[in-house]
């Protein structure tokens, strides 16, 4: 099987996870051979994809033609980095070949006829298995990491890994005159905590029943050196802003403690949570689905729970 | 100006108990309560809010809902009915049967809206999370329209005559006019819910009659070979409950968690 990997959305932060999720996944198909390509912007994770490249004991690019159908060059997979700028190109990449698409890919398996990417569907409840060669796949970001041993660095400076400038501006990759819609302004956005590289987290369900409850819990969050993220309803109720969402259309957390508080536990949080080394659940409801993933559990009034705390940390202050 | 929207309905997932997706070959959810997908309600906010702002500027519009399913069975009629009391102009129903292809939902949609051009075309940026959200990809490749993606928000413009969306851009928010036709994907937009509506406009929209329009293109079913499993290697965890008498004393054993002092 010849696979095409397309990195993109490499940050100095997150290379050394994305390199590894992609290992997990190409390791695991009988490729004969691997191709890479780089979206412009990575330059900084060159070291680290180059450790990768000569690990994978990569060949020279042959760059992904948009021309081509891909099955001229004999391409049988294409497979995607999955940050947030891997998705939408890869996405693009497949409307634009007119192949199929396999997003959030878990993981590869092989049947008796044909390897078959897998991933989730009817919103985390079951798997569904699609057929990979001839297709995009995008790999999701959650699921194994594979460490793979850097090369020696010799190997590692005669890797050639060719560049390609993909670019994600507004409009499909072949439609240029897109450029032609006028734009009106740009405003930088407040840098987004990061809670992927969060150590200790603070989760808020709407559980909570106010968004003064949740500031609450992000000024408790603050105060015991954690950060605070939120369900994907409490971010849709206006009590706290999208950046804090965890979960499948949110951050993945990679935390040693996450304590959630007002959690119910629906499958797409918990594909973002359970990452999480330790993750313990605050609810009043024995019955949540959330007491199934965690590791510790506290059936209470989660507002009380959070009370108790705040009163700890605010008498440990004083008497500090 | 027209606005169209792409949406789904789609089964609420959550009402089904976990015992029942072990029968995942047996599942019929003809019967689950039906919802708008939850990325799609807040694009048919979205084309809603553009309304409203043309009409404040009086400029004449409308607005079309357009989905895809079988009119028994997978689509509820009170939901499509629901978008009349909302405040839309015209409800489609494209008919289509069997799985669900991404590629030819958008071969379908492509067809109506060629055949009914509007000035944008919003849909949700996936159905739920995990899905696929290919659908306003294929669309936009079909329809040979610009895409953007992740639109957080959208209104008329009285001065420049012109709907101007606003994209999440990595770490930047950018306004455009659109100076022709496009496709946009709702994505964590500033209205998540579609508006509530007086029982009145309910009652109303009783009256009102959703289109069917027929592709005329038969697209032939691609992409549909997929094999279902239920989820593999979902480790139910055996939670320890913690012992704590009292709220004070289940916070303190919190608080040892967090700062590594307490191994139950």
């Amino acid at each position: 099987m010849k696979i095409h990997v397309i990195l993109a959305g490499l940050k100095k932060e997150n290379a050394e996870k994305v390199l590894q999720r992609m290992e997990a996944l190409v390791s695991s198909l009988p490729a004969e051979a691997v191709y890479t390509v780089y979206q412009a912007g990575c330059e900084d994770c060159l070291d680290e994809i180059k450790s990768w490249a000569a690990c994978r004991k990569l060949t020279g690019g042959e760059p992904v033609g948009f021309e081509s159908s891909g099955a001229e060059d004999g391409t049988d997979l294409i497979l995607v980095s999955g940050t947030s700028e891997g998705k939408e190109l890869g996405m693009m990449l497949a409307a634009a070949l007119k192949k199929p698409c396999r997003t959030e890919v878990i993981s590869f398996h092989e049947t008796y006829s044909e390897w078959m990417a897998v991933r989730n569907v009817y919103s985390t409840h079951a798997e569904g298995l699609y057929p990979a060669a001839g297709s995009v796949c995008i790999a999701a970001a959650s699921g194994e990491k594979k460490e793979y041993i850097p090369a020696d660095s010799r190997e590692k400076d005669g890797i050639q890994i060719p560049v390609h400038q993909f670019e994600l501006f507004a409009g499909n990759l072949i439609q240029m005159d897109s450029r032609k819609n006028r734009l009106v302004r740009e405003v930088s956005m407040e840098k987004a905590e990061d809670l992927s590289g969060a150590r200790l987290v603070l989760l808020g369900g709407k559980g909570l029943g106010s968004k003064a409850n949740f500031q609450r819990l992000e000024d408790l969050a603050k105060k015991l050196g954690a950060s605070a993220g939120c369900t994907r309803p409490v971010a849709m109720a206006g009590w706290a802003s999208y950046d804090k969402v965890v979960g499948l259309s949110g951050s993945i957390l990679s935390a040693d403690v996450c304590i959630a508080f007002g959690v119910s536990g629906a499958g797409p949080l918990m594909e973002g949570a359970s990452g999480a080394a330790r993750l313990v659940a605050v609810n009043n409801d024995p019955k949540a689905p959330i007491f199934h993933y965690a590791h510790d559990g506290v059936v209470a009034d989660c507002l009380e729970i959070m009370a108790a705390m705040e009163q700890l940390t605010e008498t440990e202050k004083q008497e500090v | 100006m027209k606005i169209g929207v792409c949406f789904k309905i789609v089964p609420d997932y959550e009402n089904l108990l976990p015992e029942e997706w072990e029968q995942l070959a047996d599942l019929d959810f003809t019967y689950v309560k039906k919802m708008y997908g939850c990325f799609d309600e807040p694009a048919l906010e979205m084309a809603l809010r553009i309304a409203d702002s043309c009409r404040a500027a009086g400029q004449p519009v409308e607005t079309v809902a357009v989905t895809c399913g079988a009119p028994e069975g997978s689509v509820s009629e009170s939901l499509l009915r629901a978008l009349f009391a909302a405040g839309f102009s015209d409800v489609v129903l494209l008919p289509e049967a069997g799985d669900f292809s991404p590629a030819h939902t958008a071969k379908s949609l492509a067809s109506y809206f060629a055949s009914h051009p509007v000035d944008l075309v919003l849909t949700g940026r996936m159905v739920g999370p995990g899905d696929s959200g290919m659908v306003p990809f294929y669309l936009a490749e079909e329809l040979c329209l610009p895409l953007f993606t992740e639109l957080v928000s959208a209104a008329y413009n009285t001065e420049s005559e012109q709907i101007e969306i606003t994209c999440k851009e990595g770490d930047f928010l950018k306004t455009y006019g659109l100076n022709g036709s496009s496709v946009g994907t709702v994505g964590d937009a500033d209205a998540a819910y579609l508006r509530l509506f007086p029982l009145k406009a309910r009652m109303d929209a009783k009256k009102r009659v959703f289109s069917q329009w027929n592709p005329k293109e038969s697209a032939g079913r691609i992409d549909t070979d997929v094999v279902l499993r239920t989820k593999a290697g979902k480790e139910n965890t055996a939670c320890r409950y913690i012992p704590a008498e009292d709220a004070a004393g289940a916070a303190e054993i919190l608080i040892s968690i967090l700062t590594g002092e307490a191994e139950l």
